[in-house]
């Protein structure tokens, strides 16, 4: 299984690759940007995508966006400091599938990663 | 949070009342129904507990994981303090951190300033929230 981890704080992505790392997962793909992501997930298609909401180039909800216009149907979890109601139903209407809060705990992560994640 | 300290609001100050002197702050832009900035700063001690926490290991000097994290830490609390307020239309930036033995941050006067104070295990730490639009 292969998943990319787009976030502009590699200190973020680092903690969320631990996370996939304890459920098995290894083969992941990083982009420090959301146009970085839309160009590693045209090169290279994942079977899960973590994003965050604010990043340089493009946000995480053009990412969205952008993905889902392919025709894609790769499961897409937000994981964002945006928590506001309106963001969440702005990031679902887009097209995620699930949405973490930051700050998460490690289970948090886990228990979201546990219903995408087949090793 | 996912440092998992323990912290407590020490003091509350407004309008520049007190001024902080620390050695790592992140700044986030605040705009729409508000405009100003959310400041988060930090002792280099803290900074690197919380980089410790983050990472498991502890740098030695303020490098480009320190302010990673720093930055990182100033987008969680803006973040969960544009949910406290509750009003719709607030857009945050980036985080920008600037670093600097004992710098100071000041507003400008026509912003609404409150000053959190909060104590930690690793040192206090402060966030600086300076807007206009209340």
């Amino acid at each position: 299984m292969k998943v990319l981890v787009a976030d502009d704080s590699g200190i973020m992505r680092k903690i969320i690759i631990r996370s996939l790392n304890s459920v098995g997962v290894t083969d992941i793909v990083e982009a420090a940007n959301g146009q970085e992501a839309i160009d590693k997930y045209k090169e290279t298609p994942v079977d899960l995508i973590l994003t965050d909401w604010n990043m340089p180039e493009k946000s995480g909800l053009d990412v969205v966006v952008e993905i889902r216009a392919t025709g894609s149907q790769v499961p897409i979890i937000m994981v964002t400091t945006e928590a506001q109601k309106g963001q969440v139903i702005s990031a679902i209407q887009a097209g995620v599938n699930d949405y973490l809060t930051k700050p998460f705990e490690a289970d948090d992560l886990r228990a979201k990663l546990d219903k995408f994640v087949s090793v | 949070m996912m440092l998992n300290w323990e912290t407590e609001l020490i003091g509350i100050h407004t309008n520049n009342a007190f001024q902080s002197k620390y050695d790592c702050s992140g700044f986030i832009g605040v705009s729409g129904a508000l405009q100003g900035s959310i400041v988060v700063s930090v002792d280099q001690d803290v900074a690197f507990a919380a980089a410790h926490s983050f990472l498991g290991t502890r740098p030695k000097t303020i490098n480009a994981e320190v302010i990673d994290m720093v930055g990182e830490l100033t987008n969680m609390i803006a973040g969960a303090s544009k949910d406290r307020v509750g009003i719709p239309g607030i857009t945050l930036g980036l985080p920008t951190v600037i670093t600097g033995k004992q710098h100071t941050v000041s507003f400008a006067n026509s912003a609404h300033v409150e000053i959190l104070q909060f104590s930690s295990p690793h040192g206090e730490l402060t966030v600086e929230i300076g807007v206009r639009g209340l």
